[in-house]
């Protein structure tokens, strides 16, 4: 009944799946929040909101321009977490918050996640349609319209953090043109060089999943990310083990692998 | 039930079919997921139409209240709705159509991707500096992988597109290789978290 | 005036004086194209000497994922490709997954075929667009008659002649993918390298091309071909010079403006921290 060609694959995905849940499920009857190394760009999120408070200029933050259905759902889905804690800042210091949607999905979501965010502050009535706002569809068309909103509006901090294509380095500089200080984040490689180049703080890889879940104090979020690092150290044990075997002559480990379940 | 029940259930049972359709080798779940793809691509047709509807609404919404710049906003439903009411009354093939398209909307979608050009220069000029080892590395890599992509390159040197190919093929692949492992296994949490009902930010849920 | 005053006014001139000067390397050269000698590296090569080995009674699949603001990067190579199947009388059938993808691969048809007298439905087959991503992708390679029910022009599938013979993926002997973003050449190799064992030729853009890499490496991508250089390397081993080889020039000049513009930042730099630390 098992297509036997995928048995490793099946084998990987239960066994992580497995360690996983375990974290998970220990975050979620309380164990000890994990500690998390100091990510600068976590500290320059109130930084950022400290700037645009004693400026009088608005924050911007947008999540990228994936989508949730395709592999950089995950990304987009950090960055919003991040949204909801600017919403609830954003509310608490009394300052202006414009955050841009590229995709359709992805703004609906967003309204509800900023209104939460606002309620959380005490604030409900400080959301307005005008907070989120959904630019286009199309790449460029959306970079196009927020390089409008940044030369318009000139905001005190731009918080760019999801999944970024190829307008990251335009919106990143454009950003510094108009005075902001940008936070900038992704999980897309080849979209990190431009971020560090032309961001003041940047959340490289798995920082922005990391830095979404301790800004929320997700728990649910933690664990899995706890669970994802247990994951990690399996996959680098066989790696070296691999690498070694391999390097010494001994072929019968990465035999074992490659045939498992051929 | 919540509102939010519902639509995990629908998640979670189809999730739950194509993670066996992939791994287990019976009819019924091949039948199934083979169903729930081709309903995944008509429920994509409509989220481009509810794309549209949405994008309609809103400078609609922006041009009747006169909010600050609504010529902005009327011109891009003009735009949107003579290229839309183009292609869907006259075809894609139609002369108007592709002059449109060839003439106006390509253009201006070039013209934004070459913007990246001149952020890029003021950027080599302002920010790229090595001011530390990681950025010498990166301004190194920076300077090889530019010069292999001209003719210049191969002129300077022979050893320039060979050094470049061994960038991209030993420490950028090690470190593609490593992103691609973290993210495989990002999605199996991902996945995980949606089939447990545990993620609940797509349904519009958010904060601690 | 010091030298460290000299490179820093450079440094801090305008920013509009910067973007002139990039906009004069960028349109002098277009204006007055340079002949630009080049060096044809390993991929472009690989795709060429596998099109020139494939019987003549195959069919290719181009699909064109990719939207209208990346067409000087993409588009020449799309074109070059699909002359080089044409001229070798190998057939040819575009779909795409992405609304704009239609548009180019109409432009590519426009370009080649139709010049060369090629017959539609015969020698080629466009079979348009439909949504929804890789899913879309999967559900087509495994029946491509029941996803694409219709061709881009509205004709039924069934009447045209070439689609008899390509009914899913595993009819295919190559596939050329065109793609700006989303799952890109990953997606491809999930849904028909690995299933089908069709081989999969890649062109992506310049920032894309990196993470491509470690599937050259193992074999599930044939040859991947890198911007505007790799279309400019490929229209010079067909000798049809097009839209890669007339943007060389252009690149050329422009990269070597960074370069400088990178130098003068980094000479300002040290120059700078060499007076502090005095």
């Amino acid at each position: 009944m098992i297509i036997t060609t995928k048995l490793l694959s099946l084998t990987t995905l239960l066994v992580f799946s497995a360690i996983i849940y375990y974290q998970i499920r220990r975050q979620q009857q309380g164990a000890p929040l994990p500690w998390m190394r100091p990510i600068a760009g976590l500290a320059a999120i109130d930084e950022a909101v400290g700037r645009a408070t004693e400026m009088g200029r608005p924050i911007h933050f947008s999540p990228g321009v994936g989508g949730i259905v395709d592999e950089e759902a995950g990304q987009v889905l950090a960055g919003l977490q991040f949204l909801s804690y600017l919403a609830e800042q954003a509310g608490r210091y009394n300052v202006q918050l414009i955050a841009t949607m590229r995709n359709p999905v992805v703004y609906t979501m967003a309204e509800e996640i900023a209104k939460e965010g606002f309620a959380r502050a005490g604030v409900p009535d400080a959301y307005t349609p005008e907070t989120v706002r959904f630019i286009s569809d199309a790449q460029m068309a959306y970079a196009a319209g927020v390089l409008g909103i940044f030369k318009r509006e000139k905001p005190a901090a731009n918080v760019m953090i999801g999944a970024w294509y190829a307008e990251t380095m335009m919106l990143a500089e454009a950003a510094s043109n108009a005075g902001a200080i940008s936070i900038g984040g992704t999980a897309r490689l080849f979209q990190i060089p431009y971020l560090v180049i032309t961001c003041d703080y940047v959340l490289i890889g798995e920082e922005i999943y990391a830095g979404g879940a301790y800004l929320a104090k997700e728990r649910v979020q933690l664990g899995s990310l706890m669970g994802q690092d247990w994951c990690k150290v399996i996959c680098a044990v066989i790696l070296a083990v691999g690498l070694i075997t391999v390097t010494f002559g001994y072929t019968g480990f990465r035999s074992f692998i490659e045939t498992w379940g051929k | 039930m919540g509102s939010k029940t519902i639509p995990g259930i629908i998640v979670t049972t189809t999730a739950l079919v194509m993670i066996a359709e992939g791994y287990l080798n019976v009819d019924l779940f091949k039948t199934v997921g083979s169903e729930f793809r081709a309903w995944s691509i008509i429920i994509a047709a409509f989220a481009l139409g509810l794309a549209a509807a949405n994008l309609a609404r809103f400078h609609l919404v922006r041009v009747a209240k006169r909010n600050s710049g609504w010529y902005h906003n009327l011109a891009c439903l003009i735009a949107m709705f003579t290229l839309g009411i183009t292609g869907i009354f006259r075809g894609p093939k139609a002369p108007t159509y592709d002059f449109l398209y060839t003439n106006v909307y390509s253009p201006l979608s070039v013209a934004v991707v070459a913007l990246t050009i001149f952020f890029i220069a003021t950027a080599a000029l302002r920010a790229i500096t090595a001011r530390n080892a990681g950025a010498t590395i990166l301004l190194i890599a920076a300077v090889i992988i530019m010069l292999s992509n001209i003719p210049v390159g191969d002129a300077i040197s022979p050893m320039i597109p060979k050094f470049a190919a061994w960038i991209n093929k030993i420490p950028n692949m090690a470190g593609q290789r490593g992103i691609l492992v973290t993210s495989a296994i990002g999605s199996i949490a991902f996945g995980l978290r949606v089939l447990l009902g545990l993620e609940r930010t797509q349904f519009g849920a958010g904060g601690g | 005036m010091s030298f460290h005053d000299v490179i820093s006014r450079i440094q801090h001139m305008d920013a509009r004086v910067v973007r002139t000067i990039m906009l004069l390397a960028i349109v002098i050269p277009l204006a007055n194209p340079l002949p630009v000698p080049l060096v044809v590296t390993a991929n472009p090569q690989a795709l060429y000497d596998f099109i020139e080995g494939l019987p003549v009674d195959s069919v290719v699949l181009m699909s064109n994922e990719t939207s209208a603001g990346w067409r000087p990067n993409l588009h020449g190579t799309t074109v070059a490709v699909f002359a080089h199947l044409m001229r070798r009388g190998i057939r040819v059938v575009f779909n795409s997954f992405t609304p704009e993808g239609t548009m180019h691969s109409e432009q590519a048809i426009n370009d080649v075929a139709v010049p060369m007298g090629k017959v539609y439905g015969v020698d080629y087959v466009h079979l348009g667009y439909r949504a929804g991503g890789e899913g879309a992708v999967a559900e087509s390679l495994r029946d491509f008659h029941a996803t694409f029910t219709t061709d881009y022009n509205g004709t039924p599938v069934e009447e045209l002649p070439l689609m008899e013979q390509v009914r899913t993926g595993a009819d295919l002997a190559l596939c050329v993918l065109t793609s700006t973003g989303g799952y890109a050449g990953g997606g491809w190799v999930r849904q028909l390298v690995e299933p089908y064992g069709v081989p999969l030729a890649v062109n992506v853009t310049g920032t894309m091309a990196p993470s491509h890499y470690p599937y050259l490496d193992a074999g599930q991508i044939i040859a991947l071909m890198n911007d505007t250089k790799g279309g400019a390397e490929y229209e010079t081993l067909i000798g049809r010079p097009g839209l890669s080889l007339s943007i060389m020039g252009a690149q050329t000049f422009s990269h070597l403006l960074i370069l400088l513009l990178l130098a003068i930042s980094n000479v300002a730099y040290l120059s700078r921290k060499r007076g502090d630390q005095k």
